[in-house]
């Protein structure tokens, strides 16, 4: 099982794409975070292609496997469902994805991001790589799809290996989890670890941190500043550039935005009616514009997301002179594992915690199809009812195929949601 | 048409009852313990030497309506899962005293958040095993079944002590040699036991006193050893996810095969691999290692380990061809398909890769294709 001979020229139309949006967004004039973060978009695909050009170690990892560590080992990580799930969409090639999968033995009852990204890897899409890590734990299909990416392009994989539960002894296994991945890069890549640099990079990671988080604090404010679109990007900027200063750069023009909102007491849409927590995934599909519509047409503005945020700030942190054990504890607490590792009722509480707090009206799931961990939605559904008084909308979607539903379905689902949250708080007011 | 062994005839019996089977009530009606498990990590040995009845919990061996559980665990878990937990909610679990799950696969993991909040018995404990098998890995899972018997005991107020857990593992271990024993005669050429009959010798195991199982498989091997009887077919083995409808079997039989070897969790990898203890060595310890580094899950990394041990059991059970079912939404099997095909073929072995659902019978489309892929064996054997 091999993949196709290398064919870049689907990775270079990407790139294309993305730096004449950029370019576009220039001239028109557009919020100047909109432009560093199609940047961002733009070099993380052209980064890869040219160090891979360059005999530069690239290495495609499972989301939320610590970008730090390969940024302090001078190695260009490459979060393979990212690409995948971009190069579906700009050349809208949807189908021709999912039928690869399929004939390889992949098929449609195993989640879409993943299906896109051994398609992606099997038609040799991808530019070279070094080798690859997965990750078990939370959603267990980001180690099983990466062996089939490993094997197509024939690269050696390393397994991180997660436990369940989040206690000290967890997070001394994971630390040694991480040295052994260090271990494997260094033999892989030829390249070693730079312990000076790996501090740098953590003490970047820091300042990342306290800026997210930031960010994710301003979300409490009424009207909320954040754009539910750009909500969703400051996600990405998290975790594919996590410990650098372009996602630095990228948090604090966008918080100098949002400040001067706050201060001028505006929304980014002409309303806020309706306050949103989005308790899993994004609505990247059938379009990405699906959230600003929201916005837009409904005046409801996503003002939490459960399984993008920290956990238990007040009992941990980053030491960067600590950088394994500092990962390890940012890993159990930070974006997607905090929330799906574990019992869900971590998730739950986590939902619970943020509808009180940021005065949600309502919470959505985005049921991705094929998605396992939709067995949590019931839970999730108990807790918001009974401890923060807010229901739960759940949409069976498919975050990768638009063919799945329209645009104007899907917000017909979410208007119906709209007025029942319209009318309870009406009724609340009254 | 064979007559079936008269063991056979009583396993039967005891399986018709599941879950509540008549053993069990024995059991429970002398006031002691039953809990369920539901992975092959989970280590029995512990409930046993605590004097619990370990149970497997399992879906029905049909296909259930699953409506009840459809409202709490989402279309997109297997339906082995959803099986279990339709059980559950129908109040068919209530003799259990508490249920151990593990952090196996997702599926498991959210069936134990699930249960947790609709079902009146209690999870005890989601067992996090690591997937790897390397010597902190087995550290690892080795302080996990120390926290799971901790538990135990201060749960039912009971005592395990090594004295106990090395007379559990005598006796599982006994189990396991028997078990070899029957599975080797299906070594031979013309093996006298069928496919469908070994899922009800397995299926029995977990659902019923051990000491008692073990009586009825010495009986089972003396029977065959009087026995004349034989089946014969194009050879077969089955593997992929949990199976526990012996009639899926019996379907692939009926035209003209016969299943003399499996790669299942409630078959080969359910009790193959010996507890090895020393006299003085930890028998906790000695259970850890064995539960760790049994036939692997397609769960485990690296992968070579189990694919090599499925390759193995072909090669020693001298299959035509497998046929490899996988419930639908079963991750960890769906990915492991490309590989495993693969290396299958690179030995001349065809698999056919089947979609189910938990509990079905071979019917319909699944008749079809595994009709078509006995014709297409056989015609290659004709060939050869």
């Amino acid at each position: 099982m091999r993949a196709k001979d290398k064919d870049m020229s689907k990775w270079s139309q990407v790139i294309a794409n993305l730096e004449s949006m950029a370019q576009h967004y220039r001239v028109t004039n557009r919020e100047q975070s909109q432009i560093v973060y199609q940047e961002l978009l733009a070099n993380y695909f052209r980064r890869a292609l040219e160090a891979a050009e360059a005999g530069k170690p690239v290495v495609t990892m499972a989301t939320s496997v610590p970008a730090e560590i390969f940024y302090a080992m001078d190695i260009v990580p490459l979060v393979g469902v990212f690409p995948s799930g971009t190069i579906a969409a700009i050349h809208n090639n949807y189908e021709e994805c999912f039928s690869k999968a399929l004939e390889i033995g992949v098929p449609v009852e195993t989640c879409g991001i993943h299906r896109q990204m051994v398609a992606c890897f099997a038609n040799g899409w991808f530019p070279p790589v070094k080798a690859i890590v997965g990750i078990g734990g939370g959603c267990d299909t980001f180690a099983y799809s990466l062996r089939v990416a490993a094997e197509l392009y024939d690269v050696p994989i390393f397994d991180l290996d997660t436990p369940y539960y989040s206690d000290e002894e967890a997070i001394q296994y994971l630390v040694t989890e991480f040295q052994d991945l260090i271990d494997f890069l260094e033999e892989v890549t030829n390249r070693k670890m730079d312990w000076d640099r790996f501090e740098e990079v953590m003490t970047l990671s820091n300042r990342q941190l306290a800026l997210f988080e930031e960010i994710r604090q301003m979300c409490k404010t009424v009207p909320c500043p954040l754009s539910n679109l750009r909500g969703w990007q400051i996600n990405l900027a998290n975790w594919y550039y996590a410990g650098t200063e372009a996602a630095i750069n990228f948090f604090e023009v966008l918080l100098g935005e949002l400040r001067e909102r706050i201060k001028q007491g505006k929304s980014p849409y002409p309303e806020e009616k309706l306050r949103l927590v989005d308790v899993f995934f994004t609505l990247g599909s059938p379009s990405w514009k699906i959230t600003e519509l929201l916005g837009k047409n409904f005046g409801a503005v996503i003002v939490a997301r459960e399984i993008m945020r920290y956990r238990h700030m007040d009992q941990w942190e980053i030491d960067p002179k600590k950088p394994l054990d500092s990962l390890a504890r940012k890993w159990f607490n930070g974006p997607l594992w905090a929330a799906l590792q574990g019992p869900a009722e971590n998730w739950a509480q986590l939902a619970v915690d943020d509808a009180i707090d940021f005065k949600a009206d309502g919470a959505y799931w985005y049921n991705n199809r094929a998605c396992r961990q939709s067995g949590a939605v019931g839970v999730l559904r108990k807790a918001l009812a009974e401890r923060a008084g807010v229901p739960l909308l759940v949409i069976d979607g498919d975050i990768c195929d638009p063919s799945w539903m329209s645009v104007d379905e899907l917000l017909g689902k979410f208007g119906e949601f709209f007025e029942m949250l319209m009318e309870r708080k009406e009724r609340y007011l009254a | 048409m064979r007559d079936s062994f008269e063991t056979i005839k009583k396993i039967r019996e005891i399986n018709k009852g599941f879950p509540y089977t008549e053993p069990v009530k024995k059991w429970k009606e002398q006031e002691r313990k039953v809990v369920g498990w539901g992975c092959d990590y989970v280590p029995e040995e512990i409930l046993y030497a605590a004097g619990i009845l370990p149970f497997r919990v399992t879906g029905d061996s049909r296909e259930l309506p699953l409506t009840s559980a459809d409202a709490y665990l989402s279309i997109y878990e297997c339906s082995f899962v959803r099986s279990c937990l339709q059980l559950a909610l129908d109040r068919q679990f209530d003799f259990l005293d508490g249920f151990v799950a593990c952090s196996t696969c997702d599926g498991m993991r959210r069936l134990a958040d699930e249960w947790r909040i609709t079902v009146n018995v209690p999870v005890l404990y989601v067992l996090s095993v690591p997937r790897k098998f390397t010597p902190r890995a087995h550290d690892f899972y080795k302080r996990e079944v120390i926290k799971l018997t901790k538990l135990i005991e201060e749960r039912f107020g009971l005592e395990v002590t090594d004295h106990a857990l090395r007379e559990a593992i005598q006796v599982y271990n006994e189990s396991r040699g028997l078990l070899r024993n029957l599975y080797d005669l299906r070594k031979l050429e013309r093996p006298p036991i069928s496919g469908a009959e070994m899922l009800e010798v397995t299926n029995a195991a977990s659902r019923m006193p051990r000491g008692q199982y073990n009586q009825i498989l010495k009986a089972l091997l003396a029977e065959a050893a009087m026995s004349d009887r034989s089946w014969e077919g194009t050879r077969l083995m089955i593997g992929g996810s949990i199976l526990s409808n012996s009639d899926f079997i019996q379907g692939i039989e009926n035209m003209g095969g016969v299943v003399v070897a499996d790669a299942l969790c409630c078959g080969t990898r359910y009790w193959g691999d010996l507890v090895r203890v020393d006299a003085g060595g930890d028998p906790l310890a000695a259970i850890a290692e064995r539960y760790l580094n049994n036939f692997p899950c397609p769960r485990m990394f690296p992968t070579d380990e189990r694919i090599n041990r499925i390759l193995s059991l072909a090669s020693e059970f001298q299959v035509d061809g497998v046929i490899w079912q996988t419930i639908r939404y079963c991750n960890p099997m769906y990915y492991e398909q490309p590989r495993l095909k693969d290396r299958l073929e690179q030995r001349g072995i065809p698999i056919l890769l089947l979609d189910i659902e938990y509990g079905m019978t071979a019917t319909g489309q699944v008749k079809t294709r595994a009709q078509a892929f006995i014709e297409m064996l056989q015609e290659t054997r004709g060939r050869k």
